[in-house]
């Protein structure tokens, strides 16, 4: 019991921490070149390899647009996704196509956002991390960092 | 199918915004934003996706000339 309160005192104390989600260091300069001209380059872990695969493989329809890279740019995205994709159990399921926000790791953190909020022009998607979350890129998701100050709560 | 305005607004001087993402987007007018054209390979690139998803094909050589010369000097 003891050893419990005290694990919630730590995870209080250090919200952030829970929050944190740095993009690995071996990092492929094609993967921001490529993915982040149209949305941020999202932190691999966010979706199982599985799933990571699917996208690749259908690049060409990707969520209404062509987003195909070149085979050499392709090969070496792929291999990273891979080697760093996330937990599929923690995650759960992505749906088909594998969509981020409809993982249960998504779903949860965010069910208390209210729908205007999704709605609102600034943030326009939730494939907007950097909308609320400023410095998503960077992996810091922490929700005492809202970045639009009417949408924190 | 969407314009080019739906994503760069309707001046080429003016930072746009994905129209599915909301991802700011720099200005597509070189006279506000240096790097425009600067890179062959990307400019093929971008051709190759946004002609077949606003005009419904490929570019042609004139079109992507017309396009880039109007971009460079606007101001």
């Amino acid at each position: 019991m003891k050893r419990i309160f005290l694990i919630a005192l730590l995870g209080s104390a250090f919200p952030a921490m829970a929050h944190r989600l740095p993009m690995p260091a071996n990092a492929p300069a094609s993967y921001q070149a490529e993915c982040s001209s149209c949305h941020m380059a999202y932190q691999p872990a966010l979706l199982p390899a599985n799933d990571w695969r699917k996208l690749m493989a259908g690049l060409n329809e990707h969520f209404g647009s062509d987003a195909t890279v070149d085979p050499k740019n392709g090969a070496e995205i792929n291999a990273f996704l891979e080697r760093n994709g996330g937990d599929p159990k923690r995650l759960g399921s992505a749906g088909t196509p594998p969509r981020i926000t409809q993982t249960r790791h998504f779903t949860h953190h965010h069910h208390e956002v209210p729908p205007k909020f999704w709605r609102d022009p600034r943030v326009k998607s939730a494939a907007n991390c950097e909308a609320c979350h400023s410095a998503a890129a960077k992996g810091n998701y922490s929700e005492h960092d809202i970045a639009i100050p009417e949408l924190r709560e | 199918m969407p314009g080019c305005t739906s994503c760069h607004t309707d001046s080429p001087l003016n930072a746009g915004q994905h129209a599915v993402t909301g991802k700011n987007i720099r200005p597509l007018a070189v006279a506000a934003n240096a790097e425009r054209f600067s890179d062959p390979a990307k400019v093929e690139k971008w051709f190759g996706r946004n002609c077949k998803e606003v005009v419904g094909r490929a570019c042609t050589p004139a079109e992507k000339a017309d396009f880039i010369t109007y971009l460079s000097e606007v101001r």
